[in-house]
């Protein structure tokens, strides 16, 4: 996947994953890690998250999260640079993963504002079963007061559970249309 | 490493023309040996895609021996040191490289990998049968990628679908241990599956759903036969239980498994076949059940293990005995 080809605000963070898609590699988990440029792993640093990340061809990762502590949040972190939303009508994300134990999950966008950020969750939650399963979800872009249609800057971010847990990310697509 | 792919065909020209075709796309296969068992027009190179044919072999039986006979046919000539034993109405997927690739380097007898049914996707699903997820799950391997399974874990995937195109094979193994596939009209693939989990010292687990399996009710599968070929289930699922009694003991976590497996596959073919050999059929699983509480010697055994099963084998022993 060397060719960033694809157009559009959603072209730079699909093309991320599509990049991570074709990694292989493994490491220890930690507070911060770093899997590509615009793709992070940030945890709360009372969590004192250990375990491992595995980057399989053909899918996102898999973790074996095991905290030391406990904490408030873990997430995945995708830089969206999406500025201007004018004239768009929804934005979404199709995922596929499985974890061993039943988990749940929550995705939103943050968007930067003057004073900081704000955050408009998806409003289903992701549910991450023994078996391999699909989620898709969307926001209508035009009604959604903690969605400014600008912003300097967004994430897509994957609130993952704050505990021990496994979950393989096997796919994820961002689209906004 | 390398793999071959190994396709038992009868009478499925068009079918192994699509698998055959995927298999060129996935570009992974070092060899495909292909065996024509008696179909009625016989294949031919043609019949090959033309980016496989310098690495195909294409053996041919005048007479069917069945998907057994072929396979053990294929398995004497194939060159590579790891295979794949498909059937030509299944599919591959592109996972099945991804999985390669990962296996480089990697010491195993075999690798079981997910499959996808068709009677999931009948409901709007993906993956397995329900009762192999909770095989799966029960096993903790249900995700997170290519691992090596607890030795806790082994009884339960063995009790999974055994069939032979969920596993890469190392071929060494299989020719070390001669693991053969039974020469029978149909079950041909129970006797590898279980003898492989008795045999095998390095098991793989992957999640990657690498094969897709279609399932037609009234179809010409052998899984749709219902004539007395089916009263010969016992042969290769006595020769799985010998099996685990040589190597892993009569009392063993494997033979629990094998000792539900068989449970529910007896109570399956009894519901498959016609009234009229029945009682035959019975009388034959009570003398195969003896076998599988290796004469009586289990009994206790087993009761402590799962009373539940143990008083349902019993029940079933009692039937074909006429006492029940």
């Amino acid at each position: 996947m060397a060719d960033s080809i694809a157009l559009g605000p959603d072209g730079q963070i699909n093309h991320a994953l599509a990049v991570l898609r074709g990694e292989i590699r493994e490491g220890e988990l930690a507070d911060h890690v770093h899997f590509l440029p615009g793709i992070d792993l940030h945890a709360d640093p009372e969590m004192r998250i250990a375990g491992r990340y595995n980057l399989t061809e053909g899918r996102l990762f898999d973790l074996e999260v095991r905290p030391g502590g406990q904490g408030s949040w873990c997430a995945l972190h995708l830089s969206f640079p999406a500025p201007d939303l004018t004239g768009f009508g929804a934005l979404g994300f199709a995922l596929r993963g499985a974890s061993p134990e039943m988990q749940i999950l929550r995705a939103c966008i943050r968007s930067g504002v003057k004073c900081g950020f704000v955050d408009c969750f998806f409003d289903k939650h992701i549910l991450m079963r023994p078996e391999e399963s699909s989620h898709v979800d969307a926001l209508p872009v035009q009604h959604r007061h903690n969605l400014p249609l600008q912003a300097p800057w967004r994430e897509m971010i994957l609130f993952l559970p704050a505990k021990a847990f496994d979950l393989s990310l096997i796919d994820l697509r961002v689209f906004l249309v | 490493m390398t793999l071959a792919l190994i396709v038992p065909v009868h009478n499925d020209a068009d079918g192994l023309s699509v698998l055959l075709q995927r298999a060129a796309e996935l570009d992974c296969f070092d060899q495909v040996v292909i065996v024509d068992d008696a179909s009625d027009i016989p294949l031919s190179e043609s019949d090959l895609p033309e980016s496989l044919r310098d690495r195909s072999l294409l053996l041919r039986s005048d007479e069917s021996g069945g998907a057994g006979h072929a396979r053990n046919r294929a398995l004497e000539v194939v060159d590579t040191e790891s295979l794949l034993f498909f059937d030509s109405d299944d599919l591959l997927t592109g996972e099945l490289p991804c999985l390669w690739r990962e296996l480089q380097g990697r010491a195993f007898d075999f690798c079981l990998f997910k499959h996808h049914d068709s009677r999931v996707l009948e409901r709007d699903g993906w993956g397995q049968m329900p009762v192999d997820n909770m095989l799966w799950r029960l096993a903790g391997v249900s995700a997170g990628g290519l691992r090596v399974p607890d030795s806790a874990a082994r009884p339960c995937l063995a009790e999974t679908a055994n069939y032979p195109w969920n596993k890469i094979y190392r071929t060494g193994f299989l020719r070390e241990n001669r693991l053969k596939f039974s020469e029978i009209p149909v079950h041909n693939d129970i006797a590898v599956h279980w003898d492989s989990f008795s045999c095998a010292e390095n098991i793989l687990v992957s999640d990657r759903v690498a094969a897709i399996h279609f399932v037609r009710p009234g179809g010409q599968r052998l899984t749709n036969r219902r004539s007395r070929d089916r009263l010969r289930v016992f042969e290769p699922l006595r020769h799985a239980a010998e099996g685990i009694r040589d190597r892993q003991g009569a009392q063993s976590p494997l033979m629990l498994a094998l000792i539900r497996f068989s449970f529910g596959l007896m109570n399956w073919v009894r519901g498959n076949i016609p009234e009229k050999i029945r009682g035959e059929y019975d009388r034959r699983a009570a003398g195969f059940i003896d076998c599988l509480l290796d004469e009586g010697r289990a009994l206790d055994w087993l009761n402590r293990r799962d009373p539940v099963l143990c008083l349902k084998i019993l029940l079933m022993q009692a039937q074909g005995r006429g006492i029940a």
